[in-house]
């Protein structure tokens, strides 16, 4: 068993996106734009929070670099719609249809996609291929957008969004309304993540399909304290502390959209020396969070990936967030 | 983030400061405390429709959360009436009346119950005399433990984790509502209320007291016991001892609440040095600088000054509590349970 392989059911890393394709093939193209957005592995809080009077839908996505969606878009001034492969992308076609209009181009193009991101699981699949499309557009039409106007333009393409597009940077993000709450100081700090699908054998969730949650006065009130303690986690690179606002959010939610034995995992992020369980509050994926400075890590990777496939019957894979470890990554 | 000028006294004013007293020992140290509970109490009110033009606010007090009312309904332009008894002090009588408050001093105790149940009556009455009324009812609303999220909020932001809760227990709201809202983040957190003897908020017989602003002598609603972890008892000379303790080796200034929860929670502190302590420091001083800050004052009472107790008397029973300063392990248990085992004699 290697622990350190990305698997998810039906994926394999090697059959996907083409950043890497050879130029010849590139070249048959006039003008092409690129793309590429990763995936994130559900979030470590979700909830409605306070601002200046007003309650606004947020959350804080957790990166997932190892699933990517890569589009390409070649404009073509000939015809006025816009060709897509594969042809069920069509929030991507409405993206690229809505960037063309914003750019304030009344012309077409072909687009393609490419991605590994399972769909209905919760990984943000939708969104990255929207975040990839609209990327792929305004590189074709030579213009240069943020991340936040490309979050704008996500949410107006696909009414509900995650904040893929900000990458590693810790964001508080609106996901309804396409603009960031708070960027907290500083990048994710280091954490190592044993993933696994919590309904391995269900139809996944339709994200838009899901009525909104009805929070609570206190819900609302404990979000506001989840937000001030993720400062802290950030601010101290904590992952302990960053586990428990992840903890505290999938329990709040759990009211809401029930993930399978989750008083079991709840257990088990004790008894194997976890800091954490994080979720994708709208779909089935979660994710048992490490700090890696644990003492005798692989082991505990092994145990919780043993009574997780016990649980479950399904796969897990592990992948590590936060700065540090990327660079050690690099260093490899 | 980027401060911005505060719209009113009670936003200006909602939040603690933390304060970071020794190695593990931190406080929230408030101008007032309810404030909070008060405001939310008012906010879900009006949101709910109860409080509407015209709207008479009445309550009963004769401490911190009537002074927190008054600022609150003189900002908001509400009419409020505040029954009290004649402890309340002439000073802080009048602050409440140029706040706008009327204040009805009712003058005898009843038999049951003592003046706070008299309060009770007076209040009832003026609740018939006037039908378009709120009672926020601090004892009893569950809004009071409910509003004290911004508490841990600051906390949790100001310090991260934290390992232990105390502070002085008078409605339960906020012992139980700051606890309860830690907990949700950090379940293990220790949770220890601070009474004073003649009580009957632990299972202690009801009896006057000269420590105000902590413990009751009725039982309130708000007041949920398998809250605490453990429970301590302290004496009106033990707090106004440490009060003065606080000042001089810190310079916080603070009331006698404040007092009987830093002794409490500096000797919780010491007993274990790994575990971050807070402490609930619910007012400043102001009000007691003619009692607990007067030497004279304490003399005249027959207080002992700047007596500093080092630790408190382990006890199994309420009954068995006695001055300067007791402790029980409380262990999340109902009052029914705590009060069921017999009685030993220590």
């Amino acid at each position: 068993m290697t622990l350190k392989t990305t698997t998810l059911p039906g994926v394999s890393l090697a059959d996907s996106p083409w950043i890497d394709e050879p130029e010849s093939r590139l070249r048959r193209w006039k003008a092409v734009g690129h793309g590429a957005c990763s995936a994130h592995h559900g979030e470590i809080l979700q909830g409605m929070f306070e601002d200046n009077g007003k309650l606004h839908r947020a959350l804080i996505s957790i990166p997932f670099g190892q699933l990517t969606s890569a589009a390409k878009f070649q404009p073509d001034e000939t015809i006025n719609t816009i060709l897509v492969e594969p042809g069920n992308c069509v929030k991507a076609r409405a993206a690229a249809e809505l960037t063309l209009r914003k750019c304030g181009r009344k012309h077409g193009g072909y687009l393609t996609l490419s991605s590994n991101i399972p769909e209905r699981i919760g990984l943000g699949s939708s969104t990255a291929d929207v975040v990839a499309t609209i990327e792929a557009t305004v590189d074709g039409c030579g213009v240069e957008l943020s991340a936040e106007e490309i979050a704008e333009f996500a949410v107006a393409a696909e009414i509900s969004s995650d904040s893929s597009m900000f990458g590693n940077r810790a964001v508080l993000f609106a996901q309804r309304e396409g603009f960031v709450l708070e960027y907290f100081s500083g990048e994710y700090p280091h954490l190592c993540i044993l993933g696994f699908n919590t309904d391995p054998n269900g139809s996944g969730v339709d994200t838009l399909a899901l009525p909104p949650a009805t929070y609570t006065v206190k819900e609302i009130k404990s979000f506001q304290m989840l937000r001030a303690l993720m400062r802290r986690a950030i601010k101290d690179g904590s992952a302990a502390l960053l586990g428990r606002v992840a903890t505290s959010s999938a329990r709040i939610n759990n009211t809401h959209l029930k993930k399978k034995h989750f008083n079991e995992l709840e257990r088990l992020v004790e008894a194997v020396g976890a800091v954490g369980i994080q979720v994708a509050h709208s779909g089935t994926i979660a994710g048992i969070i490490f700090d890696p400075a644990t003492p005798e890590l692989s082991e505990r990777l092994y145990e919780t990936n043993a009574r997780v496939t016990e649980l479950y019957c399904t796969e897990t894979w592990c992948f590590e967030v936060g700065t540090r470890g990327r660079r050690r990554e690099l260093g490899q | 983030m980027i401060r911005q000028a505060y719209t009113s006294v009670s936003d200006a004013f909602e939040l603690p400061r933390i304060l970071r007293l020794g190695q593990n020992l931190y406080a929230a140290v408030f101008f007032l405390m309810k404030l909070m509970p008060a405001k939310f109490i008012l906010d879900r009110a009006r949101d709910h429709g109860l409080i509407g033009p015209g709207t008479i606010v009445i309550e009963t007090t004769s401490g911190t959360f009537g002074l927190a009312l008054a600022i609150l309904c003189a900002e908001a332009g509400y009419k409020l009436i505040l029954v009290s008894d004649p402890a309340i002090d002439a000073p802080f009588q009048r602050r409440l009346e140029d706040l706008g408050a009327q204040v009805e001093i009712v003058r005898e105790p009843v038999a049951v119950g003592g003046f706070q149940r008299a309060r009770l009556e007076r209040m009832d009455q003026l609740q018939r005399e006037n039908p378009n009324h709120f009672w926020p009812s601090q004892y009893d609303n569950p809004h009071n433990p409910d509003a004290y999220a911004p508490l841990v909020e600051i906390l949790v932001e100001s310090i991260g984790r934290f390992d232990c809760l105390v502070g002085t227990v008078g409605s339960g709201g906020s012992m139980c509502g700051a606890s309860s809202y830690a907990r949700t983040i950090f379940p293990e957190m220790k949770a220890v209320g601070v009474d004073t003897f003649g009580s009957v908020l632990f299972g202690q017989p009801d009896r006057k007291r000269q420590l105000r602003g902590l413990g009751n002598s009725l039982m309130p609603k708000n007041l949920d016991h398998t809250i605490f972890d453990e429970v301590h008892w302290v004496s009106a000379e033990a707090a106004f001892s440490a009060t003065r303790l606080l000042h001089r080796s810190h310079a916080v200034f603070a009331g006698p609440t404040s007092g009987a929860a830093f002794m409490v929670a500096r000797w919780i502190a010491a007993q274990n040095p790994e575990k971050a302590v807070v402490c609930l420091l619910p007012d400043e001083g102001y009000r007691y600088v003619e009692t607990v800050y007067s030497d004279e004052w304490l003399e005249q009472n027959g207080l002992a000054t700047g007596r500093v107790i080092a630790s408190p008397t382990n006890v199994e029973h309420p009954l068995a509590a006695h001055p300067e300063w007791a402790r029980i392990d409380w262990n999340r248990r109902a009052l029914s349970e705590v009060l069921a085992r017999e009685e030993v004699a220590t």
